[in-house]
């Protein structure tokens, strides 16, 4: 996955916010997902078009104790995200 | 047909009739219908007319939808069974009224204990439990919860369970001399075995449990997020393609006025000394 890559939320989903966490519904398919606080922060911070480097600069400042797992971390809730088709590739 | 008497049943604003043609019919349709009928009302729209015939020839147990024929055999468990899932179908579809959650619920105190799960996952045999500890039994099936408040409407029915369940609920019930509607796959309970002082209820929502037998587990209840409650809810509602958005909105507000828990047991022996913190009156011996 490209540091410059962007991903934008699918708009088929209907928003729940809860606190910290968030839920997430598609009409279409009658199934919800589930964010926990980490799907949670980078599914905000891929709506508001920031990119995947922009999100992992943005972690390691946020939370620098948890600087070396940061990367991984993002990677891994991008991946999972795109493949329940909350998230998809932004073009350009 | 001879068709001596017809009962107008329903839930939540929507009916269906059910006709019987001698006594035994009646109190078959009675066992499975008493707490969901509605004065007969010419100008009530019902969905459906069912039949229900007993005859003494071959096949003995008939259940009608107009021409269809639903039931023909000799067990008077798996006519009900068929029955009441008709009644439950024809008036949940397109109802409005509100999210039809497909749980259990019982009265505790001025409020009601949801359990939400789908068929199989042991919330009849839990139910059953509850209210033998002293918690008011509303249904083992399924709930609409409706207004602003919210409120609880009920599916009240028999105590629907596998047969596997039969020991279990001798535990706590003595089912020898119990009226109980048996066949090969399961039977039904009168919930007034339980509840002998039954009377229909619209409870507000205190707790939502979500509750799962695990064999050899120590009982274990976990608070979850409301967005894990609201995920969870979500699987069990029934009606969403009525509303809106699937009404996922009014889920939402569920669960952010109701805690939510998850149940984890490996049998009922353990269940006291984890319930007790919540439900101390259920209790007595084990709080404090």
């Amino acid at each position: 996955m490209k540091d410059s890559q962007k991903f934008t939320p699918n708009p088929d989903f209907t928003i729940e916010n809860f606190d910290n966490e968030v839920l997430l519904y598609s009409i279409p398919d009658s199934t919800g997902i589930y964010l926990n606080e980490t799907a949670c922060v980078v599914w905000e911070l891929c709506r508001k078009s920031q990119s995947v480097g922009e999100i992992i600069t943005l972690l390691e400042t946020t939370y620098p104790a948890q600087r070396a797992a940061v990367r991984k971390d993002v990677v891994r809730a991008i991946t999972s995200l795109v493949e329940k088709g909350v998230l998809m590739a932004a073009n350009g | 047909m001879d068709k001596p008497g017809q009962r107008t049943v329903g839930f939540c604003g929507q009916y269906v009739t059910i006709t019987y043609n001698s006594p035994e019919a009646k109190a078959l349709v009675d066992f499975l219908c008493l707490d969901l009928s509605v004065p007969t009302d010419p100008n009530v729209a019902v969905r459906q007319v069912y039949d229900v015939v007993i005859s003494p020839e071959k096949p003995m147990l008939l259940l009608r939808q107009g021409e269809k024929q639903l039931y023909a055999g000799k067990c008077r468990y798996s006519l009900a069974y068929c029955l009441i899932n008709e009644i439950i179908y024809q008036t949940i579809v397109n109802n409005d009224f509100g999210p039809a959650i497909h749980a259990a619920a019982i009265a505790y105190n001025d409020g009601c204990i949801l359990l939400p799960g789908k068929s199989g996952s042991g919330k009849s045999t839990l139910t059953a439990w509850l209210a033998s500890r002293g918690c008011r039994y509303l249904t083992d099936e399924l709930v609409i919860i409706s207004g602003s408040d919210p409120r609880v409407y009920p599916f009240t029915r028999p105590i629907t369970l596998k047969a596997g369940s039969a020991a279990v609920i001798s535990s706590f019930l003595n089912l020898d001399k119990a009226p109980v509607l048996a066949g090969r796959s399961g039977f039904m309970l009168p919930h007034r075995l339980l509840n002998t002082h039954f009377s229909p209820d619209h409870p507000v929502p205190t707790h939502i449990i979500f509750a799962g037998y695990q064999a050899g587990a120590a009982a274990e209840m976990v608070r979850l997020t409301s967005a894990e409650g609201c995920f969870k809810l979500m699987a069990c509602y029934v009606n969403a393609r009525t509303f809106k958005d699937h009404g996922i909105g009014n889920i939402a507000a569920l669960v952010k006025n109701t805690p939510v828990y998850r149940l984890t047991h490996g049998g009922f022996d353990g269940l006291p000394s984890v319930l007790s913190d919540y439900f101390p009156e259920l209790f007595p011996h084990e709080h404090g």
